[in-house]
């Protein structure tokens, strides 16, 4: 009698065990760290489509001539053990991982904006994915660019499955110069401006 | 003695299990009744920021000026993409959530850019395939419907779905009255 209510105790206790965990975001608890490869390589972040999503800027083929750095879609997401950290603090915290994976808009183009119109009105809808952009915060590892670290993943797909570190030159100056805090440009992202 | 001690040991991980059940990682079943009540009354679902998956977002073109003046973010209920993609349905209880941002289009370093500026508010949809609340006017075509105006997250100005919300959706009916072709993730 004894030994079967314990069991029973305890397969209540797995069953709500093995529930808690049906969800895409890790537990706050257990935050994903960027993980390097042995040369010192960043190695694509795992599973950042059930990150906190923040926004999606767009730069569309139409108004950029087909030449915008980052075409089109800019769909970024923080890692979500970062982000409870933030809304805490309102500081990102080391090792923070953005994720900005571009997507295609769906072609094709019946405007000269880029626009085209589908059942629901003329506008920008998402198609393919393009590969991806992601910034790590380590204040000391990337010291010379402000703090952050800026990688590229390709700019297609397939994303590469390792990036190497970009020169101060190639992003870290504009995203210092001009982004609202702490070289994260909160003003387009509602959720982490204010 | 024995029994009671491991009582206590079993209700604390229960508890333990629990606590981030209801702040932030519930499974579907779990989230439904923050976001419905018994008259079916709808909620923008509370953390859906921090649990929902992101489906895609639309940007809708600007009347006269470049770019985008209102983007659409729109998430479902956790478990919904892998349930759609399994059967080609949303299960009953599936919540949908799209965010009604006002865009502005700006000149900057990385190219003409359309981004979100302003919430305006929240379209929340629920799947109701068993007609739950047939004197509603909210509840109909196998969905419950509501928009709700940013800062009054519970409670909807929507009256009456008819009226309110169907025609936006009747290119759609033939796949439920939702877009899903407009939605990558959704594609197997």
């Amino acid at each position: 009698m004894t030994r079967t209510l314990i069991a029973t105790l305890v397969i209540a206790a797995n069953t709500v065990l093995a529930q808690s965990p049906q969800t895409n975001t890790a537990p706050a608890a257990s935050r994903y760290m960027p993980e390097y490869t042995q040369s010192g390589d960043l190695i694509l972040p795992k599973n950042w489509r059930s990150w906190i999503f923040v926004g999606s800027p767009l730069t569309p083929d139409g108004l950029n001539n087909g030449k915008e750095n980052f075409p089109e879609f800019h769909n970024v997401y923080i890692e979500p053990g970062s982000f409870d950290i933030y809304k805490k603090t309102g500081v990102f915290p080391e090792g923070t991982i953005f994720f900005k994976e571009l997507q295609r808009t769906l072609k094709p183009e019946q405007f000269p904006d880029g626009s085209r119109i589908e059942p629901s009105g003329r506008g920008y809808f998402p198609a393919a994915y393009n590969g991806a952009d992601v910034t790590v915060k380590d204040s000391k590892r990337y010291a010379v660019t402000g703090g952050w670290g800026y990688y590229n993943f390709n700019h297609f797909e397939p994303k590469a499955a390792t990036a190497k570190v970009r020169p101060q030159t190639e992003c870290a100056y504009c995203h210092r110069a001009s982004a609202k805090k702490d070289e994260v440009w909160t003003q387009f992202y509602p959720p982490l401006d204010w | 003695m024995t029994i009671t001690r491991f009582a206590i040991f079993a209700s604390t991980l229960l508890a333990t299990a629990a606590a981030p059940t209801t702040q932030s990682f519930a499974a579907p079943a779990h989230r439904s009744p923050a976001a419905v009540d018994a008259e079916g009354n709808l909620h923008v679902p509370p953390d859906y920021r921090a649990d929902y998956e992101f489906l895609g977002t639309w940007a809708v073109a600007a009347d006269k000026d470049a770019g985008s003046k209102q983007m659409h973010d729109v998430y479902a209920m956790p478990g919904s993409i892998a349930a759609f993609r399994k059967t080609g349905k949303f299960p009953d209880g599936t919540l949908l959530v799209k965010e009604v941002y006002e865009s502005v289009t700006a000149s900057m370093t990385t190219g003409t850019v359309s981004h979100a500026q302003t919430l305006k508010g929240w379209f929340v949809m629920m799947k109701d395939s068993k007609n739950s609340h047939p004197s509603n006017n909210l509840w109909g075509d196998g969905w419950g419907w509501s928009w709700f105006d940013a800062g009054s997250p519970q409670k909807t100005t929507s009256t009456n779905y008819k009226k309110d919300c169907l025609s936006c959706h009747v290119p759609a009916q033939a796949s439920d009255w939702i877009y899903t072709n407009g939605y990558p993730p959704l594609k197997k």
